[in-house]
C-alpha cells in the first residue's frame, strides 16, 4: 500500500514535460552506461546512490530513510 | 510559407472566401494517434494530415531551420512532410481551431507493425530510430520518443512518420525514449537473437513491448554474459526496481550532476554497435530455414510460373495480397504488374528471407509481412482501435492464394466454403491453387491425424468458387496433383 501510494505521488509529482515516463531506473542507467565519459556526472550525483539502488550496501527501505532524514 | 495562429482562428474565417477551404471530405483520426498530446493525426479521403500545438509548432520550425528536415527527408528517413495553409485543411471547423497548425504527409501506402516484421525488420527500423536521435542531437533536438510505430516500410526501407516526435533537447536530459526503446526494439530483437524466442507474440500482446522485468525473467543466469544483458537487462531491472518508489526528482539531480548530450551520444553508439552485433540464423523455423521445401518438379514450377504470371498479368490489379508467400518467389512476379504487393507468411524465417531477397534483387513494391490468415493481426489497444487488423489499412484487389488451401482446411480445421466466403470478402479477384489429396504435402498432412475433412475435395472447391465467383481460367500442373484458378467476384 505504501509503495503504491509512493509511486502514485512520484507521478502527480513529475513535471508534464513529456508525455512518456522515461522510467527513473532507466535514467540512471543512461549514466552508469556512460563508462569512462560519465565519471564526473556519476561522482557528482553521488556513486552510493546507485550502489545503494542496487542493493549491495543498504537494507530496503534505506532510502525511504535517507530521505527523510536528509 | 505562411503559418495558422492559433490565436486568431474566428479573424481567419472572416478574413478568407469560403471557396478557399476545400469542401469536407470523409475524415476520421487515425485512431493511433491520441498518445502525444502535441498533435492528432486525420485521415482526410487519401490525405494524411496532422494537427499540432503550438509547442509543436515551435519544433517543426525548429526541424526546418536547422536543416534536419532536408537532410533528413532527401535522404528518405523521415516522410515527406509540408505545411498546410489554413484554407487547404480539409477538415470541419471545430477540428481546425484545435491546432496552432497543420502539417500535411505523404500517404505511406502500406501501414505495418512491428509484431508483423521480421527480425532484420525490426532491426533497421531500430537502427533508423538511433540515427533519427544522434542526427537530431547534432541539431539540438530530440526524439522524444522510440517506438517501432513511428517507422513505416516504404519502398522497402524503413521510414520515421512521427514528425512531432523532433523536439528540442533540453539541456541536461537523458533521453527519455530509452526505456521504451529497449521494451520495444532492443528486447524483441534480443529474445530472438539469444533465445530464438521469436517476438512477434510479445509485441502483439502487450503494446508497450516486453517490459523490462518480464525480460530479466525470461533470461537466465548465463544470459547475462551475452552482450549487453548485463547492463540494458539486469541492471535496469534492478535499478528500475529500486527507484520504482523514489521520491527524488532524479531527472533535476542527474541534470544538475552535469549530464550532457555528449553522454547520449555515447550510450547511442553503444547501442547501435549492439544491434548491429545481434544477428539470427531462422533456428527454430519451420519453412524458411530449407533451401527447397517445395515438392514441384522443375517443369511444375515454371508451369505455374508462367500460368500465375499470365493471370496476374491480364487481371489488372494494382494491390495485390499474397496470403502464404513464403520467401517471395510469386509475390515478387505480381511485383511486376502490381503497383503495390503484401507479401505474407506465417513463418518468421521465411519472412525474414523474403525481406532480405527483395533487398538484394531491389525489389521495392513487396511488403513482406509475418501475418497468420487464420490468426491475423487484431483491433486491440485502446477501444480495441489503436492497433487494426489488415484489411482496415489495406485491401487488395486480386488475393494470391497458392499452395495455402490445405493448410487453413486441414491443419487450422477452418471449413472450406468459409474459407471461400472470407476470400471472396476481401477481394475481387482470386488466384487460387488447389492441392490435391494424393499430393504427399496433404497426406503428410493427414497421415497422423483423423480424416475428418470431407469439404476438402476439388469438387466442392470448384462448387465454392462458382457460387461466389467466374471461374475466367483454369489449368492443371504436370503432376496432376495442383490445379490453379483464376476467379473473379460475381456481381
Amino acid at each position: 500500500m505504501k509503495i503504491i501510494l509512493l509511486t502514485v505521488l512520484t507521478l502527480l509529482a513529475r513535471p508534464a514535460w513529456a508525455y512518456l515516463d522515461p522510467g527513473t531506473g532507466s535514467m540512471l542507467l543512461q549514466v552508469i552506461l556512460g563508462g569512462v565519459a560519465a565519471v564526473g556526472v556519476a561522482f557528482k550525483l553521488g556513486w552510493h546512490r546507485i550502489r545503494d539502488a542496487l542493493g549491495f550496501a543498504k537494507k530496503p527501505g534505506a532510502e525511504e530513510e535517507t530521505e527523510e532524514t536528509r | 510559407m505562411r503559418w495558422v495562429s492559433q490565436r486568431s482562428p474566428v479573424r481567419r474565417k472572416k478574413r478568407k472566401k469560403p471557396a478557399e477551404v476545400s469542401s469536407p471530405v470523409q475524415t476520421d483520426f487515425d485512431s493511433g494517434s491520441f498518445r502525444d498530446r502535441a498533435g492528432r493525426v486525420y485521415l482526410c479521403g487519401d490525405r494524411v494530415v496532422r494537427g499540432i500545438s503550438e509547442e509543436a509548432l515551435s519544433d517543426w520550425r525548429k526541424l526546418q531551420e536547422t536543416g534536419l528536415y532536408a537532410r533528413l527527408s532527401d535522404a528518405g528517413k523521415i516522410v515527406a512532410t509540408r505545411a498546410l495553409p489554413a484554407a487547404q485543411v480539409p477538415l470541419p471547423e471545430q477540428e481546425r481551431e484545435r491546432w496552432a497548425a497543420f502539417l500535411e504527409h505523404d500517404r505511406i501506402p502500406a501501414i505495418s507493425y512491428a509484431y508483423e516484421w521480421s527480425f532484420e525488420m525490426l532491426r533497421q527500423a531500430g537502427l533508423l530510430t538511433l540515427d533519427l536521435v544522434e542526427e537530431a542531437i547534432g541539431a539540438g533536438m530530440i526524439l522524444k520518443d522510440a517506438t517501432p510505430y513511428n517507422v513505416q516500410f516504404v519502398a522497402g526501407r524503413p521510414v520515421f512518420i512521427d514528425i512531432p516526435s523532433f523536439q528540442t533537447l533540453q539541456p541536461g536530459s537523458t533521453w527519455a525514449g530509452y526505456r521504451q526503446f529497449c521494451e520495444l526494439f532492443l528486447f524483441p530483437l534480443m529474445l530472438q537473437a539469444y533465445k530464438g524466442i521469436d517476438f512477434q507474440p510479445f509485441l502483439r500482446a502487450r503494446i508497450d513491448g516486453v517490459d523490462v522485468q518480464t525480460m530479466a525473467g525470461l533470461l537466465g543466469l548465463r544470459d547475462r554474459l551475452r552482450k549487453g544483458v548485463f547492463s540494458h537487462v539486469w541492471l535496469q531491472a534492478r535499478l528500475d526496481r529500486s527507484y520504482a518508489s523514489t521520491r527524488r526528482d532524479v531527472r533535476q539531480e542527474i541534470r544538475s550532476a552535469g549530464f550532457s548530450k555528449e553522454l547520449i551520444l555515447a550510450n547511442l553508439r553503444k547501442m547501435k554497435t549492439l544491434l548491429k552485433s545481434l544477428s539470427w540464423d531462422g533456428s527454430g523455423s519451420e519453412w524458411g530455414s530449407y533451401a527447397d521445401f517445395h515438392n514441384y518438379s522443375e517443369a511444375d514450377l515454371s508451369d505455374k510460373e508462367s500460368f500465375v504470371e499470365q493471370c496476374l498479368r491480364d487481371s489488372g490489379a494494382d494491390t495485390v495480397w499474397d496470403i502464404g508467400a513464403n520467401t517471395g518467389r510469386f509475390a515478387r512476379i505480381a511485383g511486376q504488374h502490381a503497383r503495390q504487393v503484401l507479401a505474407m507468411d506465417v513463418d518468421h524465417f521465411a519472412v525474414e528471407r523474403m525481406f532480405r531477397q527483395n533487398g538484394a534483387e531491389g525489389v521495392t513494391n513487396v511488403l513482406p509481412l509475418l501475418q497468420n490468415v487464420c490468426d491475423p493481426s487484431p483491433n486491440w489497444g485502446w477501444r480495441n482501435g489503436e492497433r487494426r487488423d489488415l484489411a482496415s489499412r489495406a485491401r487488395p484487389d486480386l488475393v494470391l492464394c497458392l499452395a495455402l488451401i490445405h493448410h487453413v482446411v486441414i491443419s487450422a480445421n477452418v471449413p472450406l466454403e468459409e474459407f471461400v466466403d472470407w476470400l471472396a470478402g476481401l477481394a475481387g479477384q482470386l488466384l487460387i491453387e488447389y492441392v490435391a489429396r494424393a499430393d504427399d504435402k496433404v497426406e503428410s498432412l493427414l497421415r497422423n491425424k483423423q480424416d475428418l475433412y470431407a469439404d476438402y475435395s476439388r469438387k466442392n472447391l470448384e462448387a465454392c468458387l462458382s457460387r461466389r465467383y467466374t471461374i475466367r481460367r483454369q489449368h492443371t500442373l504436370g503432376s496432376g496433383n495442383r490445379f490453379l484458378y483464376w476467379c473473379v467476384a460475381k456481381g
